[in-house]
């Protein structure tokens, strides 16, 4: 048996695109974004938006660890970290919000 | 090295096994099931045995049987091991073993269906919310361009379906997940 670590999340890459959740055979993967226009365009420039993260969350409770997840995503935006998710009292708690997987 | 494929009918399935042996293919590596449902409607059963002097030496033995009525003799007498694999296979695709061993080994006795085969519908999946619903740039409930995941068929062929259930390839094609494709 391999030992495994946990997920993290680098949000400057991610985009939101839904890639992770959609693959992610547990559904472990919880994402919230809405799109916002972008700002400073050149005058004249048609309006455009962006989507921006609202909530990335992984449930530790769900997630075997595949790294589907990391092998899927476009952008880079999740990597292997050394360390597995500590343990906790209460399995609500190991719902990880995105300020927990980016500094595990 | 590449395995060497034989396809045997399904009442030489016990004589290619032997035969395969006199080849010198005489460990058994494992047993197992393919569902080949939208392209045609058998169960290909896969035999793979591996030479014991050099393991690099391996021949799979392939033989399909009719969906409807899958039948198969058991290698249970030729290599003791593969009614273990057998079992499995009787569980999850419902393949039957002629001469061999059908005791539930891996699922509840009272369990119902058989879960790998691609008809199946996971029905907790259905009943549950998708986290990959959502569009990108979605904060709530899914719009109107509907995804559903691996596993769930689209709607409209099961669960919202009226009438008379749909056949076995068409659910099979439709729970392949994605976007729920438009109907005519």
């Amino acid at each position: 048996m391999t030992a495994h670590g946990s997920i993290a999340l680098i949000e400057p890459n991610c985009t939101s695109c839904m890639i992770c959740a959609r693959e992610c055979p547990t559904w472990c993967i919880t994402i919230v974004s809405r799109t916002e226009p972008i700002p400073d365009l050149p005058a004249g420039a048609r309006e455009r938006t962006r989507n921006v993260l609202v909530a990335f969350e992984i449930d530790w409770a769900l997630c075997l660890y595949c790294g589907i997840c990391i092998e899927e995503c476009p952008f880079d935006a999740l990597e292997w970290r050394a360390d597995p998710p500590l343990p906790e009292a209460d399995v609500a708690a190991l719902v990880h919000d995105r300020q927990r997987l980016a500094h595990p | 090295m590449t395995d060497t494929e034989r396809t045997v009918a399904p009442d030489q399935w016990r004589a290619a096994a032997s035969a395969a042996i006199e080849d010198s293919y005489a460990q058994f590596d494992w047993l197992g099931v393919v569902d080949e449902i939208g392209r045609r409607p058998v169960f290909r059963v896969v035999c793979r045995l591996v030479d014991p002097a050099d393991p690099r030496r391996a021949v799979r033995l392939n033989a399909e049987v009719d969906r409807d009525d899958p039948v198969i003799d058991s290698l249970g007498d030729v290599f003791g091991g593969a009614t273990w694999h057998e079992r499995e296979a009787h569980d999850f695709f419902g393949v039957r073993f002629g001469g061999g061993d059908d005791r539930p080994l891996l699922l509840r006795a009272e369990y119902t269906g058989f879960p790998l085969r691609k008809d199946e519908v996971l029905g907790a999946r259905a009943a549950r919310p998708w986290p990959g619903a959502k569009e990108p740039g979605e904060a709530g409930a899914a719009g109107r361009r509907r995804m559903v995941p691996q596993g769930v068929p689209d709607p409209e062929v099961w669960g919202d379906r009226q009438g008379a259930p749909a056949a076995p390839d068409e659910v099979a094609g439709s729970a392949v997940g994605g976007r729920v494709r438009r109907r005519r």
